[in-house]
Order: structure tokens, then sequence, then C-alpha cells
């Protein structure tokens, strides 16, 4: 049988396996990166998933609500890259966080910055068992505190800082903002900010978020994350929304969508469009 | 005189299985209470005992033991499956109570469900459990339960309550049940060790391999679904190829041919055939036994043991023995189990038709073309061909586009698998090589991956067929099928593959 002329020949198998195994270790070692910055906007569903990449370097914004940011990465990660080097978790509601324990224990993640909260959910307790397992350090960054990022990019964090517990009567209002530049590129990753936590960042650090290039709108497109107060100073030129069809709490909302409509120029969607892959050399960016 | 002889030696053997085979079947559909029946049918079988001593007909002594084996047949599913209806639980109350994982849980998505056994409603009943996937289970956790007990309710599409039967389990908990763990490491011992050995390479190739090619990794080496999202479910299943990760036992064959062709200038035939046994029987509980990979152990091992004894196999007989043995040990299978039902199709097709197709191809015109490809059309084409009513008939979609995807990647799987076997082992040693090995299982993979996508996208690779067409289709080609075997069988010698 077929099988069994294949098998006979194991040996040459044994040889093409050799053979390719020194051929990809040459390869990783002499491979052209990507000079670009990618923003790439995961199709997870009903929930947030976002992924700076540069290279082989990594910065994960949010797990979404399943094990479907792994594919999401195995699409756009380099094959043979199994490191993330940083996670940001924005807040730690199921669809935001539970996707993250699976990349904890499928790729080696250096740091992870998060609002320090204490939630009682099982998602969020399996999360951090996971990060002690693998002794993750979990970082809480202060308002206006700053990483210097892929050489020359920088993350500027905005709120809560150290004080999240302090809003915790909406969990959303603990998110995690922050800003990215890269050249002259800028962008918010606001997680699901509301109303109250973009009053804060307005009244202290307006102009931070005014008249950025990209937005990730806040909560899902969600009436209370976007408005004509909020949407008026980051007026983005670029805006992603991450949400699933038909999902159960009607997102786009329209009025955030008039909002956004009104003060954006491109808006895109996951749930139109998959995956989103927005990229930058730090002077100009597109849409692939 | 004469009819003695119509009846070969080895036939009888035929007859008989076929008969036990028929009796489950039969059984499977009636479901009577098997302690109103047993002594009626007893009766029976004594009554036909005797005939076989006073009659001297060996014609008659032959379908009277068949008749024998079918009522055994008849009583071992009523039996099974009475034993089942008469499980006494408090169904519909909420309870709380301590069970044992009994088996290796799945994962998918965002839920787990295992089975578990408690005997705190006095003898040991089996349970299925599914629940949100953290924190995460093992097999042999000794679990604390609060929840309502249910009995399963069946899908609109899918007959949940015969699934769970198959595993003899009629009980399940609510949704959300309250857990807690009150201690681990109860089960098997040997189990054990072998559930940690599968969930070592589950996270070896997972952490190596990103999405989706770590799933289809993991999956063809050990026969799993876990961790395909429902696209790649839908496209394999368009593209025909589902078989390789989960239906065929392929994975199974491989192993032993691989076992026996390494091991063979080192040991003797009867040795290897001994540790290829205790091999298969570590891998087969390994895999959670599912019906595909104990159905190719059976088969595989009967033909290796028919060799080592230097006897020549009946290739019926072999295909009835394995079919008894699983429906002895289990006759649920023989009508729940798709998975069952398609092993042996196959495997009937592989047998029985291939020759016939062999000599379409014996033809001049395709004489110039590679053996290897021959082989590959041959075998996926017999094989698709017997498979393809019930497919048909349970399904309802029809892969068009098999014969192709198939010989364009059936050659690849026992490379891919070895590859992925070597850099598991390579990774355990020396992690940071094999990181690199699992490169090169990348490529095949990629490609399998690519095949099916690229494939499943063409407008007319697979068709859904429904309602009445798709009984009127089915019994229309099955009788087609027939026809072809009959005219074309005389021509065509069986053992010649």
């Amino acid at each position: 049988m077929l099988i069994r002329k294949l098998i006979e020949n194991w040996r040459i198998y044994l040889l093409i396996f050799l053979t390719l195994l020194a051929l990809a270790i040459w390869s990783v070692y002499f491979k052209e990166p990507d000079k670009n910055l990618h923003i790439y906007i995961l199709d997870v569903g009903q929930g947030d998933a976002i992924l700076l990449q540069k290279g082989n370097q990594q910065i994960l914004i949010d797990g979404g609500p399943d094990s479907s940011v792994i594919a999401g990465l195995g699409k756009v990660m380099p094959v043979e890259d199994r490191e993330i080097e940083e996670i940001i978790l924005t807040h730690p509601h199921a669809d935001h966080v539970s996707g993250l324990v699976d990349v904890l224990s499928r790729y080696k993640v250096n740091k992870i910055w998060y609002s320090g909260i204490e939630y009682d959910s099982n998602i969020y307790r399996n999360f951090l068992i996971e990060t002690k397992n693998k002794s993750v350090p979990l970082l809480v960054p202060k308002i206006g505190e700053t990483e210097t990022i892929f050489d020359q990019g920088k993350i500027t964090f905005l709120w809560p800082g150290e004080n999240a517990q302090s809003y915790k009567d909406n969990l959303n209002n603990t998110s995690e903002v922050l800003r990215l530049d890269y050249g002259n590129f800028s962008a918010v990753f606001p997680g699901d900010c509301e109303v109250q936590c973009w009053q804060g960042i307005i009244s202290d650090n307006k102009s931070l978020i005014a008249n950025v290039v990209f937005l990730k709108v806040a909560h899902h497109g969600s009436k209370n994350g976007s408005n004509d107060e909020n949407m008026g100073v980051i007026k983005p030129k670029i805006a992603t929304i991450s949400l699933s069809k038909d999902n159960k709490f009607g997102f786009p909302h329209k009025e955030a969508m008039d909002a956004l409509q009104k003060n954006a120029a491109d808006i895109y969607r996951t749930d139109l469009l998959g995956a989103i892959d927005i990229s930058t050399d730090g002077a100009n960016w597109w849409k692939n | 005189m004469m009819k003695k002889k119509s009846i070969p030696n080895f036939r009888i053997l035929s007859i008989l299985l076929a008969a036990f085979l028929a009796g489950v079947f039969v059984a499977s559909f009636l479901n009577l209470d098997f302690y109103k029946i047993y002594f009626l049918a007893i009766i029976l079988s004594l009554i036909i005992l005797s005939i076989i001593f006073i009659f001297h007909d060996f014609v008659i002594k032959v379908f009277s033991a068949a008749a024998i084996t079918f009522f055994a047949g008849f009583l071992l599913f009523s039996f099974v499956s009475s034993k089942l209806n008469n499980i006494f639980l408090p169904f519909g109350q909420g309870r709380e109570f301590s069970g044992t994982v009994v088996s290796y849980p799945n994962i998918d998505g965002n839920s787990q469900s295992f089975y578990f056994l408690t005997s705190d409603f006095g003898p040991k009943t089996k349970f299925y459990l599914s629940t949100s996937r953290f924190p995460s289970y093992s097999y042999g956790d000794k679990i604390l339960i609060k929840t309502t007990i249910k009995r399963p309710e069946n899908f609109s599409d899918f007959d949940w309550v015969s699934f769970l039967k198959r595993y003899g389990t009629v009980a399940t908990t609510a949704n959300n049940p309250k857990i807690s763990l009150i201690s681990s490491g109860n089960g098997n011992w040997l189990l054990q060790k072998l559930y940690i050995v599968r969930r070592d390479f589950e996270q070896t190739v997972q952490k190596t391999l990103p999405e989706p090619e770590s799933s289809l990794g993991i999956g063809l080496l050990i026969g799993s679904k876990q961790g395909f999202g429902q696209d790649l479910i839908n496209d394999f299943a368009k593209v025909g190829i589902t078989h390789i990760i989960a239906l065929s036992g392929y994975n199974v064959t491989i192993i032993i041919i691989f076992l026996t062709d390494i091991l063979l200038g080192y040991l003797t035939r009867r040795q290897i055939f001994a540790v290829s046994f205790i091999l298969i029987l570590l891998f087969v509980a390994m895999t959670g036994a599912a019906s595909s990979v104990i159905r190719a152990s059976i088969i595989t091992l009967l033909i290796a043991y028919g060799k080592t004894i230097g006897r020549k196999t009946d290739m019926t007989n072999l295909i009835l023995l394995s079919a008894a043995v699983m429906v002895a040990v289990n006759p649920f299978v023989l009508r729940f189990d798709v998975g069952f039902q398609l092993s042996f199709l196959a495997f009937i097709g592989l047998v029985y038709f291939s020759p016939i197709i062999k000599q379409i191809f014996n033809r001049r015109f395709f004489k110039r073309w590679p053996n290897f490809i021959k082989s590959a059309i041959i075998e996926t084409l017999s094989a698709q061909i017997i498979v393809l009513p019930l497919i048909l008939s349970s399904f309802g979609l029809v892969s068009l586009i098999a014969p192709v995807t198939n010989v364009l990647i059936l050659p690849l799987i026992p490379a891919a698998m070895l590859f992925i076997f070597l850099s598991t082992l390579i990774y355990w040693l020396i992690p940071a090589i094999g990181k690199l090995a699992f490169l090169i299982c990348y490529l095949p993979l990629k490609y399998i991956l690519s095949i099916a996508q690229y494939f499943a996208k063409l407008p007319l690779s697979a068709i859904q067929i429904s309602g009445h067409w798709q009984i009127m289709i089915t019994i229309l080609y099955i009788l087609v099928v027939i026809a072809i075997f009959i005219k074309f069988r005389k021509n065509a010698d069986p053992q010649a593959n």
C-alpha cells in the first residue's frame, strides 16, 4: 500500500528532515525583517485584541474573549517568533482578558502592564495565576509614565494611574489608556474607556489625545465610549472598531457612529472586514 | 454433499460474525427491555442448539449457529441498553456529591468537558459535565459538584442522548455547576502518566507552532479536532480530508508500519509484534480510545499477527472480527458512532473496491503515470466510493474535490507525522534546537492547510444535498455501486493490493 511504500523510505525522510533543519536554522539568522510598524486589529469576535509589531518585536493590547487571538497572532507573527515582548491588559473584563491565558501558555511574555485592579472573576483569577506560574512581572503604570518601544517609538500611559480602584464602580473606566508615538504617527488605545475616564484625560492631558492619526474606538463603538465631546478633541484620521456581527449589545451605537463620522476620516470595522492592518514607517501611514 | 462444499470453512466464521453484528443492529432499533426478553431468547437458543445436534445437514447447522450468534448480539445490546435505562438518579433535583474525573478533558473554546464517576447514588454511575475552561481539571481529579442532576436532551440536529449512551452515560449536570477540587491523582496510575505525556506533547506543539498549524499537528498525531476553528472544520469537510485528523485511524496504521520497519533489523517478527502490541495499547489509551483508533489498531495488529504466524489472512473475516470485537466491547458504536461506520466502510472500500479501480489504471493510457500517484488515486477513490453514501445520508455534504485533495495531501502525512514526532523528542531534550525543528514541521502543515483552504474556496468543491433527495440519491448510489461491484469483481483479485 501507499503508506507502506512511503514509510519504507523513512531513512530518506530523516535525511530530508535534517537538511531542512539546517536550512531553517540558517534562514532564521539571515532574515530580512519588515521595517514598518504594524498595528493589527485582530478579529477576535466581540472583544479587543490589538497587536503592535515591528520586525520580531510585539506588544499585545488585550487578548479578546477566547483563544481566537492565537489564530490571529499565528497569521501575522513571524513563524519562528514565539516571544511577545509585552502585554498590556486594559481592564479585566472577559472580552479583553480571556485570550491572554492562552497567549501566556503558548508564548514567552516578558512583562505585563495592567491597572492592578482587584476584580473577582474566574478568568481574571486564572490569568493572574498563570502570570505567577510563568513568573511574568506585572507592572502598574503611573499617569504620564513613558516607555521606549521599537527603538524609535514611545508609549505614554494616560489613565488611570495607580488609582484604578477608585473607579471600580464601572470597570470600563479603569481601562488603561495609552498613546503611541512613532515618528509622525500617533495613536490612542483607550480600551473600554467611558465618559468619566475621557473627562479625566481631557481635563489633565488633553494635548496628548488631540488630533491623533489613529484611534482604536473605545468600548466597541458604544455610545458611552464615543461622543461629540471626546471625538471633537481626538479627531482621528483613521479609526477602527472591534466588534462582532449581530452582537447582543447592539454595537456600534448610532450615537457613537455619528460622532465618529463627524470627526474621523476613515472608519474600519472588524465585523465587516475581519482583521485590520494599519502600517506606518513613521512618516506615512496606510491601511493594507 | 454438494451443499457442503458451497460454504468453505473460513466463510463459516464470516457468517457467524455477520449474524452477531446483525443481532446488535436489529436490537438497536427495537430497544427492548433485556429483563423481559432474555428468558425467551435463551429458550429459543436452546431449541436452535438442539437443532444443530439433531440435523446432519451442514447448511442447517451453520445457519442455526448463526441464529445463536444473532441472539447473542441481540441480547448483548438489549442488556447494555437496559442497564443504562434502569439507572436510578434523582433527576431534576439539586444535590452536592463527589466524583472522579475519568476522561481526558476536552477543551473547546471557553469550555471544557469530561466524564466523571460517582458512587454517591448507589452503584457507580458516569456523568457528563461541561463547564467553563478555568480552572482546568485533569484525569484522576476528585471533585465536589453542586448542581441539578439532569437527563441529556437531543439538539435539533444531533442525537445527543445516544451519543452519551455510547459512553455509558445517561446523566449530566446543569449549566455552570459549582465545582471544587478535593484531591488529585485518584485515577489509574498508568493512564495518569499517559495523559501527562499527552498534555506535554500538546503543550510542546502549541508552544512551538502558531495556530492553526499546531492544532493540525496535534490532530495528525493523536487524532483530535481540538483547537480547530469552525471555519477550518468546514473547509476540511468540504475538501474531504477530515479523516486525516479524526476518523480513519490512519495515524495508528502509520505508526505500526513505522515500528515494524524500524525494528525489523533488530528483533524477530514475534518480538516486533509483542512490542508494537504494547506500544499501540499505550497509544490507544493515551488518545482516549476513539473507535477509529481502536479499529485501525485491531486490524493492523491482526494483519501483523497473521504475518507472524505465517498465515494468509482473509480480509472479510478480519474486518468482521475487528468489528465484532469492538461491538462486543461497546454495542452502541455499531449504530451511533459515525466514526466507527466511516472507518469500516473506508476499509471495506480499500479491500474490495480498489482491485476494481486498479483495472482502470492498468490501461495503456495510465502506464506512464508514476506509481505513487496511481496508488494514491486508487486508494482514495476506493475508500471514497464506499464511504460516500454514509456521508450523503448523515451529513448531506459531498465533497467533489476529495479525490484531488487527498492525492495532494495523503503522501505528505507520514512525513509530517514523523517530523512532528522527532521534533517533539528533540524539543524535550534540547528546547532551543527543538524550536527550530518545529519550523520544518510548519512546512508540510502549512501545505496541507493551504490546499484545504484553497480548494474549499472553489465554487463546486462540495455540494449540499438535503431532504428527500438525500435518501433518493443515497439508495440510487448504493444500487449502482453494488452493480459495479458484481459486474467487475470477477476480473479482480482482492488479494492483489
